[in-house]
């Protein structure tokens, strides 16, 4: 064991930072007001023309925002971000037409809007996320969903197609909108703002809800996006309910897209389908990849610096905007695929705190707490799995847990990995039932039975890399209904000097034990491991072995391996693989006596272990 | 996205950085009284056309003579001996532009009038924001109907004035037997809808219609039906270049030897160019202008305009009635004598004629539209018209289909806003 | 009678016609998982490159569209080089997001050379008169065109070395490499292939169609459909989603009206995409 030599006091410091925090925290709060007062003042002696097209830049920011959050922090990438912008515009149309006649005024329809937008990316988020579309598949359903709001909006040219008071005019759109007008308060209000107040407008409604996002993502709940971000399988393994916390983020995201698409038919008093085109999808993917995903000042970066850009080039070379929107987005790909913010950032060197420092969340620690799993027994009846005409395990029954440790070997094609998918539950089985501490979780999904007390380790270490240690020890507590001590598990994997390391700058083998130590923090019953011992150099190894003989005391554990010198340093119970059915069990060493067990070996490999 | 001014291109032009100071006078000219702003020594008038973008092969045609009718008007001396001076904005063929245009004009105290958009979609983000600041504006292209605006006025013809004498023409030279495909948006369904109020009144039997989203280029189906149908003649409301491929699928399939089509639409998006001389051959049009028209205005009107732009192509019907609009508009400042907007609209509902390119142009006061010469002409061999047909003085309807009338000289005297058209 | 064969005829000609706008499309994502936005510009550089040659140069209509590949595979093979060859190993988005740029800056290019409303191609071959119908008879052709495709690129994938090379640098290039096939090499080829066979589609489809240069975008999203609900096997699976989808909304526009044939289109590739997420032949053993 690796424990560290000297106490370790970067988290016992935790009381003395708050305040620090606070003060930082403060100036920049107050930074922030005070320049969204500077431009909303200043929006008052812009000239009309500058006005307008400020208020458009913004309204289209707001929309780089929301995929900004969905994508540069929950790692979904999406198309869609757009059309759902368009339809917060329809909304704002649709309720400003019919409660602005005797209401006299269109904020309920702008946060009718941002209804509409939360909804509606609830409803395809559900047909994504629970459909299991992954990554491109996700971006092109996106882009078809896109191309059929349009194709359906284009074709209500019917007088039968309207909404209260409001014709959805088919592909012209619908016309005469009312602006911004506030509720008639203490006689203020109750007219349409006019195009500086507008402006004004704008600028606070866009910084309120930068604001209340930023909060979101130095919350809690915004580690957890971040976490979705950046390992989803991790996350999965950790015992988040992956496929809800998606939905969610997507109908935050579906939220503000949905405020920004109501600024935006308020400002151009009208909405059309148009805005559902590919082009101007595209535009949006551009704006935050120019202004760095992931960064949410970015996406209003990128929104000025694209839309000035295109403004600029029109006076050198006329109607080129989508060669240069083009080259632009080829370039930044190419060239600096963080964005211009961060490239430039990295540049200059400015390598400041990561912003969530400021806001520091707290650290969830219990005292001390160190419990030991009582039930730690996982054992299958009768498993069969085949894929196509494939019958890769037919019928396997084995009980772990008499022993603290259980090996499972087997040649090439034994069907190792599979049954490992079946314990882990990413593969369902075609028969059999797998029972976790005396409950029957066969049908229960991964991040279910990880909650139910198992720990999965991955053969290449699975741990969040763009999150410091600290973060990703937070991401495994926060789940967890028996969380450990970190501080301590920290230092019996020797990590507890680096807790303010990001995952991607630990070297390899820093990685496996932060794995590690993601899994111990949460106390699971069952510990499956694979290959643990993949990649790893003689030094590394022992440490492992040692490890592993450390955590049988708390923890059941099964390893899957290749390496034979390290099953047989684990001195353990050795279940056999071979042609889908157990071929043998038995301690290691009565199993490399068996001429039956080298044969299986040497009729795959050159030479027996 | 950017307001564009080209000092080159302008009679009169003025640069971004003008266009600044004068928004932040903008602000403070309010304290100004009006008194001291009267000495302005010229009048502004504007125009929103698609200078770029998929619809600038109408829009920079349309500018151009809007350029050439102010030059032409300053030549002669301007208005009220006041010089014009064009304030140009690029819509760029974005949408939301023209609304954003039309606020930067509806809050310059200085404009008084615009001619401009293109597309019933465009003119409506504009004309709802032009109106409520009290701008006039003049709008070129054909339309449906159902514009009610006592600040508008409609200066291309309509459904009626075109289909009228297409039908009359087709009835007598093809057959009774009609069928109708027409683009599934607005404009679509409203022309149907008076092609079947039209062929009643005619004697003519309706043997199909169908709609056509915009989106579609196989044709198959509809042409398969077409011919089940057995139709005299086909009026065809298509539009959009996907839509193109509808007459040559219909050439191909031999049917353009066979069945008569006319259309009130076809041209605007130079299918006469895009159809092969075989494919576009005999269909029949029916616009108010083709540059082939032979009267003295006309051939003063081309050759004025040649000599400013040697390099510009053909004129259209829409940039023929720019020029009208900013003459019939001209002519009503002079006979008002102020700018004052509610002046001008009175005098311009005098109906006082005006001899334009197409012939003789005179307002009909109750619809804001223009009574107008119609011309038919067939599509030639060589990708050009031959006109066929004069019908003078056509009278503009003051209906919208299923939705009443609009009179804006009676009880929609104060009428500001378009009457949705139901079909 | 006489209907329904030329109904029959329109119906496979709907399939032929997505089949011809997939099938470069199919070789570059499906086989490939390059996800190519600049597909549809390929078709339209096939078309354009058809109505150019045959109206400027007078070259005969059937060799015009024989020399469309060659451009789309210059294009495609210098796109490959410059940009796509450097970004196999990142991440899809990054592909998408690249090919959409070149998409981008391919339109505004055709503008620029061609105009937004360049001239057209007149459909050859006159027409065919079954009873008291005619169709044009160019449609046989297309139909011609498709089955040649899909067979040569069958036979491409399953009787030749570079099929088999390039079917295992898609699965597994790791291995390809280690196995001593040139991944690269194979990579050029395989995506140069696909983009002259979407050129050659759409140099095939040119003469029914009004070619512009926004073509690309009218048809790009069906590619993706028909892809995508293709699933794994690339070929034969394309086939089988171009009969679904063209048959579809091809029965749908002849029964009822061409709006529900597009709206039957679009509904059809929400249902089987919601249980078929990854395609039709997903659960095909094997095969292409």
């Amino acid at each position: 064991m690796t424990a560290s030599m000297h106490h370790d006091d970067t988290l016992t410091r935790g009381l003395a930072l708050p305040i620090a925090i606070r003060s930082v925290q403060a100036r920049n709060l107050i930074l922030f007001l005070a320049f969204v007062v500077f431009l909303a003042v200043a929006a008052q002696f812009v000239s009309s023309t500058t006005a307008l097209k400020l208020t458009l830049w913004i309204s289209f920011s707001i929309c780089a925002l929301s995929l900004d959050f969905v994508w540069g922090k929950a790692g979904i990438f999406s198309f869609g971000q757009n059309a759902v912008f368009g339809l917060g515009g329809y909304a704002y149309a649709v309720i400003a037409l019919n409660f602005f006649p005797d209401s006299q005024e269109t904020i309920s329809a702008l946060l009718g809007a941002g209804l509409v937008g939360a909804i509606s990316s609830a409803l395809l988020g559900y047909f994504l996320f629970y459909g299991r579309l992954s990554d491109v598949y996700l971006s092109i359903v996106t882009l078809a969903v896109t191309l059929i709001i349009y194709t359906v909006l284009a074709s209500t040219a019917g007088p039968e197609y309207h909404i209260g008071e409001a014709l959805l005019g088919g592909f012209n759109g619908i016309p005469s909108l009312p602006g911004i007008a506030f509720p008639t308060v203490l006689g203020m209000g109750g007219t349409e703002l006019s195009i500086r107040q507008l402006l004004t407008f704008s600028i606070l409604f866009a910084a309120a809800i930068y604001f209340l996002l930023q909060l979101l993502v130095r919350s809690r709940f915004g580690l957890v996006i971040e976490g979705l971000g950046s390992n989803e399988l991790r996350m999965e393994l950790l015992g988040y309910d992956v496929r809800r916390l998606k939905l969610t983020a997507f109908t935050i995201g579906g939220l503000i897209a949905g405020l920004g698409g109501g600024l935006f038919a308020a400002w151009g008093t009208f909405v059309n389908p148009s805005v559902f085109s590919l082009a101007q999808a595209a535009t949006v993917v551009v704006w935050v990849m120019v202004g760095g995903r992931g960064s949410l000042l970015g996406a209003f970066v990128g929104v000025f610096i694209v839309q000035s850009a295109a403004d600029a080039a029109d006076f050198v070379v006329t109607e080129q905007t989508p060669l240069l929107v083009g080259l632009l987005l080829v370039g930044v790909v190419m060239l600096m695929p963080d964005g211009i913010v961060r490239t430039l950032a990295r540049w200059m060197k400015v390598r400041g705190n990561r912003p969530r420092e400021f806001w520091a969340r707290r650290m969830t620690r219990k005292e001390g707490h160190v419990s030991t799993a009582t039930d730690r027994r996982l054992s299958v009846a009768d498993i069969a799995k085949h894929f196509g005409g494939v019958h890769v395990l037919r019928g396997i029954t084995a009980t772990f847990g008499d022993h603290p440790i259980h090996a499972i070997i087997g040649p090439n094609g034994a069907g190792k990995s599979t049954f490992f998918n079946i314990l882990t539950g990413r593969h369902r089985p075609d028969r059999g039932r797998v029972i976790l501490n005396g409950f029957d979780v066969s049908k229960l999904p991964t991040f279910r039975r990880c909650r139910q007390g198992l720990g999965i380790k991955m053969q290449v270490p699975c741990i969040f890399p763009d999150l410091t240690v600290r973060e990703n020890m937070q991401l495994a507590t926060l789940i967890s209904k028996d969380a450990q001590d970190t501080h301590d598990i920290l230092q019996r994997v020797g990590l507890s000097q680096r807790v303010d390391e990001v995952g991607r700058n630990l070297s390899h083998g820093e990685q496996q034990w932060l794995e590690i130590a993601l899994l111990l923090v949460q106390n699971p019953s069952v510990l499956l491991l694979d290959e643990p011992g993949a990649g790893m150099g003689e030094e590394d190894k022992r440490q492992t072995i040692a490890l592993i003989h450390s955590l049988s005391s708390q923890h059941t554990l099964i390893v899957v391996e290749h390496d034979m010198e390290f099953i047989r340093a684990l001195s353990a119970p050795v279940l056999m693989l071979h042609q889908g059915i157990v071929f043998r069990s038995g301690a290691f060493d009565e199993l490399v006596r068996d001429d039956a067990v080298i044969d299986a070996y040497l009729g795959r490999r050159s030479h027996a272990a | 996205m950017s307001r564009k001014l080209k000092s080159a291109n302008g009679p009169r032009s003025f640069s971004r950085r003008e266009a600044l100071k004068l928004g932040l006078l903008g602000a403070a000219s309010l304290a100004i009284p009006a008194v001291v702003r009267a000495e302005d020594p010229s009048l502004h008038v504007a125009s929103l056309f698609d200078l770029t973008g998929n619809l600038n092969i109408y829009g920079i045609q349309e500018m151009n003579v809007s350029r050439y009718a102010i030059e032409t008007i300053n030549a002669a001396g301007g208005v009220l001996g006041k010089k014009l001076v064009l304030h140009e904005y690029d819509t760029q063929s974005k949408i939301e532009l023209y609304s954003r245009y039309a606020q930067e004009v509806g809050a310059n105290d200085q404009i008084s009038a615009v001619v401009g958009c293109f597309t019933g979609a465009s003119r409506e983000a504009a004309r709802p924001v032009l109106s409520r600041n009290k701008k006039l504006l003049f709008f070129p292209t054909i339309d449906e109907g159902g514009e009610c605006d006592k600040y508008c006025f409609m200066q291309g013809t309509d459904c009626v004035q075109q289909e009228g004498p297409l039908l009359d023409w087709a009835i007598k030279n093809g057959g009774k037997k009609i069928y109708v495909v027409a683009a599934d948006y607005i404009y679509g369904h409203v022309a149907n809808a008076w092609t079947k109020s039209l062929a009643e009144t005619k004697g003519a039997s309706m043997v199909g219609t169908e709609f056509i989203p915009l989106d579609v280029s196989d044709f198959s189906a509809t042409i398969r039906r077409i011919q089940a149908a057995k139709p005299d003649v086909i009026m065809s409301n298509l539009v959009g270049n996907n839509h193109v491929a509808f007459y040559r699928q219909f050439a191909a399939a031999g049917l353009n030897k066979s069945i008569q089509i006319v259309s009130p639409v076809f041209g605007l998006g130079n299918e006469e160019k895009v159809l092969s001389p075989a494919e576009g051959a005999g269909i029949v049009v029916a616009y108010s202008y083709f540059e082939g028209l032979d009267n003295p205005e006309n051939k003063a009107f081309l050759e004025g305009f040649h000599k400013m732009y040697p390099e510009a192509g053909a004129i259209a019907d829409a940039p023929a009635q720019v020029w009208n609009g900013w003459h019939q508009w001209k002519m009503a400042i002079e006979a008002a004598g102020t700018t004052q907007v509610d002046k001008v609209v009175e005098a311009l509902e005098k109906g006082a004629p005006f001899a334009g390119p197409a012939g003789e142009v005179r307002l009909d006061p109750p619809s804001h539209r223009n009574i107008q010469n119609v011309h038919l002409a067939r599509v030639t061999d060589k990708q050009s018209y031959e006109i066929i047909e004069k019908f003078e003085q056509v009278a503009p309807t003051r209906e919208v289909v299923g939705a009443g009338t609009c009179d804006l000289t009676g009880k929609d005297k104060t009428s500001r806003r378009m009457i949705n058209p139901k079909f | 009678m006489d209907a329904f064969v030329v109904i029959a005829v329109s119906a496979v000609t709907a399939i032929a016609t997505l089949t011809l706008i997939s099938t470069g499309l199919a070789v570059i994502f499906g086989l490939m998982r390059v996800v190519n936005m600049a597909h549809g510009e390929f078709l339209m550089v096939g078309a354009l490159t058809t109505t150019s040659l045959v109206l400027k140069l007078h070259v005969p209509w059937w060799l015009a569209m024989i020399a469309a590949p060659v451009v789309g595979a210059a294009i495609g093979g210098l796109m490959e080089i410059l940009l796509i060859s450097r970004i196999y190993q990142r991440h899809l988005v990054d592909t998408l997001l690249i090919t959409f740029g070149i998409s981008l800056i391919m339109f505004q290019l055709a503008v620029d050379i061609f105009g937004t409303t360049p001239p057209g191609i007149e459909t050859p071959l006159g027409a065919l008169t079954v009873g008291s119908y005619s169709f044009p008879a160019y449609t046989l052709v297309l139909l011609f065109s498709a089955a040649v495709m899909l067979l040569g690129l069958y036979l491409l994938f399953t009787r030749t070395k570079y099929g088999l090379l390039a079917r295992a640098t898609a699965q597994n290039p790791a291995m390809a490499l280690a196995l001593g096939v040139p991944a690269k090499r194979i990579n050029f080829f395989t995506f140069t292939l696909g983009c002259a066979l979407a050129s050659l589609g759409g140099a095939i489809l040119a003469p029914m169609i009004s070619v512009s240069p926004s073509l690309g975008q009218a048809y790009v999203g069906q590619a993706f459909m028909t892809v995508v609900i293709a699933g794994p096997a690339f070929i034969s699976g394309t086939l089988l989603s171009a009969i679904l989808l063209g048959g579809v909304s091809n029965a749908l526009s002849q029964g009822a009206t061409t709006l529900w044939g597009l709206t039957g289109l679009f509904a059809m590739a929400i249902v089987i995409l919601r249980f078929r997420p990854l395609g039709v032949s997903a659960s095909w053993k094997r095969g292409l």
